[in-house]
């Protein structure tokens, strides 16, 4: 009996210096710092890791190209070539500021690629700039993980760390999905972001001579049940985006505005409790882009009031970067079959229908 | 199950606490390295159709294959193939998420 009275006495001063310990001191923080700290860590060698790799097999696809120097060509590119935003406080003509300076960088990228490898094809261009910019990426994500680790450690800041612990699972997955992406471009078969354009070759059936409208962007012209219609997509098969806003906006232009609708098909992110391949439709710019060729869309649209129709192909962040899954691929035959249901139901024989097919047109001509 | 009844309550509470602790600990090591396990990677088809005949072949993707390139002749016609689809095979994931 008397060994339990110890027992319990120890026990009550055990929960009593506990609680002291707890409500008192740091040492609860100290813990989880450690443990936190410790679980970024190992995430961050995996990390460098994929950019390790990521560089590996860029410098294996260059290689493969017959690029001279492709270790000096990534390292002189990551770092550099970036893009400072304009000012959005003073709101007048932000998007051709915008719009001017995204062609400024796209120009200077484009110049370092044909300076460094003069005598290169236009489709090993867009595959080496992809590759540089993946690159890019992969370094970027590490620098940021890095320099928040090295923020908590230096302050010993525990609510960061943890903050840093608990996203860097997601941070992870989209690391890798990026260094993934590597191998799809180096592969060169059409990725799940290409969902648009491989909708928009799908109508076009075995229909070639293209014209292209703007830089990296085709317009083909055919007809589907009476209906005259003209298809804009990406130069392919290259790995571009082209510019489609300014493509819309100098065809409906050019027929001054004699068309009956616009359908814009683009890949979109899922959410996590939705379906890879799923497709929806609604109103508005399909385009995931940063904003002066959705403008364009939608200002060139409400000019000549034409309805706008958006078809979208839903898929995960690292399905849009990686080589299309077959889930997805269901989803463009789905997509597509809206597409021709659209003009059928909504236009009639004789009418001009726009369908533009937004997406990266890797591995699709 | 005798020895158990002879100790102390205080042991056993002890003892419950660790083997408790223990297992928690090797799920828990167990269930992350069933999560790292090796991603089947799949394979990457082209799908080609046949511009006379419509006959449907499917074959393993070659570099240099891209959605629309048109030569290969049909092995049934003779006619003229043209690739219509390239998209990657995988084997089905366990669906984690509510749908």
């Amino acid at each position: 009996m008397d060994g339990v009275q110890d027992w319990t006495s120890m026990l009550i001063a055990i929960l009593i210096l506990s609680s002291f310990i707890l409500n008192f001191t740091d040492i609860p923080q100290k813990i989880q710092f450690t443990r936190y700290s410790s679980v970024v860590r190992r995430k961050l060698m995996e990390l460098i890791e994929f950019e390790e790799e990521g560089r590996r097999k860029s410098i294996k696809y260059l290689k493969d190209m017959n690029l001279p120097n492709p270790k000096t060509l990534i390292d002189d590119y990551v770092d550099n070539f970036f893009m400072i935003f304009p000012v959005e406080r003073e709101p007048i003509d932000v998007i051709k500021r915008l719009k001017h300076l995204l062609r400024t960088r796209d120009e200077a990228v484009k110049r370092y690629v044909l300076d460094k490898v003069p005598n290169v094809s236009e489709i090993d261009r867009q595959r080496i700039e992809v590759l540089l910019e993946l690159n890019s990426v992969l370094t970027y994500i590490n620098k940021v993980v890095k320099h928040y680790y090295n923020l908590g450690v230096k302050f010993n800041d525990w609510i960061m760390m943890m903050q840093l612990a608990l996203q860097i699972n997601q941070i992870v997955r989209l690391a890798k999905a990026y260094r993934d992406a590597i191998d799809s471009f180096g592969v060169g078969a059409p990725i799940g972001d290409g969902a648009g354009a491989l909708v928009a070759r799908m109508l076009l059936g075995n229909v070639s001579g293209a014209s292209e409208i703007a830089p990296e962007t085709v317009l083909y012209e055919t007809s589907f049940e009476g209906r005259k219609l003209y298809v804009i997509k990406a130069k392919g098969p290259g790995p571009t985006v082209g510019w489609p806003g300014e493509a819309l906006e100098k065809l409906v232009d050019s027929l001054e505005c004699r068309i009956s609708r616009i359908i814009t098909v683009d890949a979109a992110l899922k959410l996590e409790s939705e379906k890879s391949g799923e497709v929806a439709y609604g109103v508005g710019a399909a385009i995931g882009d940063l904003g002066p060729e959705k403008i364009a869309m939608e200002r060139i649209a409400s000019r000549c009031s034409v309805p706008l129709d958006a078809v979208v192909i839903k898929m995960s962040n690292e399905e849009a970067i990686n080589t299309m899954t077959k889930q997805v691929y269901e989803g463009v035959v789905r997509a597509a079959d809206i597409v021709k249901n659209t003009i059928l139901s909504k236009t009639r024989e004789g009418d001009a229908v726009v369908v533009v097919g937004v997406g990266n047109t890797l591995g699709i001509e | 199950m005798s020895v158990l009844l002879e100790l102390d309550p205080l042991y056993i509470l002890l003892i419950a606490i660790i083997v408790f602790l223990s297992s928690y600990l090797l799920i828990s090591y167990l269930r992350e390295s069933s999560t790292q396990k090796k991603e089947e990677k799949g394979k990457i088809v082209t799908v080609k159709k046949c511009l006379s005949c419509n006959y449907v072949l499917n074959k393993p993707y070659d570099k240099g294959e891209y959605v629309g390139r048109v030569g290969e002749k049909c092995p049934k016609c003779g006619g003229e193939m043209m690739v219509t689809a390239i998209y990657l095979e995988t084997p089905p994931q366990p669906q984690e998420a509510i749908s």
